[in-house]
């Protein structure tokens, strides 16, 4: 799911799958946007019993009696409302919210997305503006074929056939997982505070370092060459791989491809590394990212 | 008998003063980091504990570089939040990365009882 939110509201929280999931976003001092989603098989769904089993969730869990009011689906921009089944509603307690709800004809998945306003910003018009800017923004499934990742300013485009496995976002080290096939999986990294690694290994070492890291699989060789990724110093590497423990002797090796390159205006170190990865996957999504 | 302690919103967190406990000795070491030097807690069970298993009458903790740099700005002026812009502009993070990082360094910290936080109330508040 695709959409663009205000610079200044960043990921807080997020969970769950493809499947069924939630992410918040804060502007560092309340909760602004909430969306979850749920995969489902059929392409109706009963949007009144979810709105209904939503307002129920609304009351049960809010401080101060929420009021739950249907509105119109013009708070959707029309190319918003195509193939899809979409309501909108406003509810108050001791702040107020704009919730869309909708179920998607072609990726049958069923969303709530909910806007919360505090109470310095308490005009309507002004409210349904910024949802609308949101909603004009937003796809709930990829289109073109590549899907936008994007989080706390890192940002890149994977095929759409790589789905994202439990991501990884400590502060100072963001690591998307991504997965095609049990064959075929990358990890697309974006290392902070650059300096303080190097300081402890060179940049020759950088990928026989990141790859000690892994706690399934071990490096039996590595082949790099150094080359300018973005105008910075970069490599790229070829590693021969095998599973730790037992499973080393039992299974074959497996070949791990991969690119980074350092920042130094940043601070930071880019990596996109995988396995089974079609010729010039990599590639395509090293280009994509925006260092910086 | 219990006292519940009240919960503070977020606004106030971030507004909160963090300072150095004074009790605590602060060394600065030739290579810059810090190292807290502070007198265990020997109350309760721990007093009886030591008898059976000496330990040391101070503890010491030391520092790393970000630790150090980040406790150096702790002045007793400067709020959480102005904190959470340094971590931010010194790494190059994202506000909510830096966020998360210091936050969680100063719960250690706190828990530690290596600093305070001076809380102001908001306007309307009793």
């Amino acid at each position: 799911m695709t959409f663009e939110a205000p610079p200044d509201w960043e990921l807080g929280a997020y969970g769950g799958t493809r499947e069924a999931g939630y992410a918040c976003l804060d502007d560092g001092l309340q909760m602004r946007l909430r969306v979850r989603w749920h995969q489902t098989t059929s392409k109706r769904t009963d949007l009144e019993d979810t709105l209904r089993r939503y307002g129920h969730s609304l009351r049960r869990s809010a401080t101060s009696a929420a009021v739950l009011k249907r509105l119109d689906t013009d708070l959707a921009p029309k190319h918003f409302l195509q193939n899809k089944d979409v309501v909108c509603c406003r509810w108050e307690t001791d702040i107020t919210a704009l919730g869309v709800l909708w179920h998607c004809h072609e990726c049958l998945r069923s969303v709530v997305l909910e806007m919360m306003f505090p109470r310095t910003e308490r005009m309507a018009a002004a409210q349904n503006d910024c949802m609308r800017r949101l909603l004009a923004s937003a796809a709930d499934h990829p289109q073109g074929g590549e899907v936008l990742w994007s989080v706390y300013g890192f940002a890149f485009r994977a095929p759409a056939t790589y789905n994202l496995e439990r991501p990884d976002l400590r502060p100072g080290r963001l690591e998307f997982p991504l997965r095609a096939s049990r064959r075929a999986w990358m990890k697309v990294e974006r290392w902070a505070r650059a300096q303080s690694w190097l300081e402890r290994a060179a940049w020759d070492a950088w990928p026989r370092e990141r790859l000690k890291l892994e706690h399934i699989y071990r490096v039996a060789d590595i082949d790099q060459e150094q080359e300018r990724i973005h105008g910075h110093a970069g490599c790229s590497f070829k590693a021969r791989c095998v599973r730790k423990g037992l499973m080393g002797v039992l299974s074959p090796g497996f070949e791990l491809e991969g690119v980074a390159w350092h920042c130094p205006a940043g601070d930071k170190i880019f990596a996109v590394m995988g396995v089974g990865a079609k010729a010039g996957v990599i590639e395509r999504i090293v280009e994509t990212i925006r260092c910086g | 008998m219990l006292r519940k302690q009240g919960s503070i919103s977020r606004r106030q967190m971030l507004e909160s003063v963090p300072h150095r406990n004074p009790a605590v000795r602060w060394e600065t070491l030739d290579s810059g980091r810090w190292m807290a030097v502070y007198r265990r807690d020997r109350s309760g069970p721990r007093r009886w504990w030591e008898k059976v298993v000496p330990r040391p009458e101070t503890s010491q903790l030391l520092l790393d570089d970000i630790g150090s740099k980040v406790m150096r700005e702790i002045d007793g002026r400067k709020t959480v939040k102005d904190l959470i812009a340094y971590v931010s502009r010194e790494w190059k993070l994202s506000r909510k990365e830096a966020e998360v990082a210091l936050l969680k360094y100063m719960e250690m910290l706190g828990r530690r009882r290596l600093i305070g936080f001076e809380v102001r109330m908001q306007e309307g508040e009793g």
